[in-house]
């Protein structure tokens, strides 16, 4: 059976209901000192297509709601649950690291229509990822209206600004990152 | 200034979808034909691109 994982989250905030995953799949939770897995069982690798994409997106929203979770890339499945569980005791602490790091933030993209944020704008987060392409910051919930109104007012003709999120945090899953893109791993 | 603000995936604006898929899919992932004829339908050419960065780059890396 292959295992697709959406994300690693406190366990005692794992919520009641969650939407279906790929496939139409229930979304299970496996829990392990602390940590809880999301994941759906597949008889075989699901298709990786625009649907599959959406739903993944869909079920780390729900669960990122109000919530702390480390969001798994769409290539993150291993081979049966034994591996899964193994996955969350090897990198547990790479896990919680990583999960006090992201309470309570969000992620916020950026795009500039001349390549560059405002530094205003830009000192309103915590972090700023590392990636290739528009600008993703990390910014505490509590400073997303802030945030919002410092782009607001660094919006102008030749320098359009265009925000899109709030996002789960899927550029700022630190050490834990490699473990959230593995892809078929084996027990 | 625009904001397309993520509401769950309904009625997402293309630029918000082009960052939702930006970041679900991790560089790596060979994604179905079908990713850029959807893609295509709503002319997107900033997310085909991204699409494509990735795809070539993953092909890149695979190759060194």
């Amino acid at each position: 059976m292959t295992v697709h994982l959406y994300g690693v989250m406190w366990a005692q905030q794992v919520p009641d209901v969650l939407p279906p995953g790929l496939e139409e799949a229930p979304v299970g939770s496996l829990r392990e000192g602390g940590l809880a897995a999301l994941f759906t069982e597949h008889e075989r690798p699901p298709e990786l297509d625009m649907a599959a994409a959406q739903q993944h997106g869909r079920v780390v929203d729900a669960a990122a709601r109000d919530r702390a979770v480390l969001p798994a890339r769409l290539n993150a499945m291993v081979e049966g649950e034994p591996a899964l569980r193994g996955l969350l005791e090897a990198r547990g602490p790479a896990f919680r690291r990583d999960l006090e790091d992201v309470e309570g933030k969000v992620e916020v993209v950026v795009h500039a229509e001349d390549g560059t944020v405002p530094a205003e704008i830009a000192a309103l987060s915590c972090a700023r990822a590392t990636a290739d392409g528009p600008a993703a910051y990390l910014v505490r919930r509590s400073a997303l209206e802030a945030f919002l109104a410092a782009a607001a007012r660094m919006d102008h003709p030749g320098h359009r600004l265009l925000v899109t999120g709030p996002w789960p945090p899927y550029s700022f899953v630190g050490g834990a990152g490699e473990a959230l893109t593995a892809e078929r791993r084996t027990a | 200034m625009s904001v397309q603000w993520n509401g769950g995936g309904e009625g997402i604006g293309a630029v918000a979808l082009a960052d939702l898929l930006d970041r679900v899919i991790d560089r790596g992932v060979v994604l179905s034909g079908d990713l850029v004829i959807s893609l295509a339908g709503i002319d997107l050419v900033y997310c085909n691109l991204r699409v494509l960065l990735a795809s070539v780059g993953s092909l890149e890396d695979g190759a060194s």
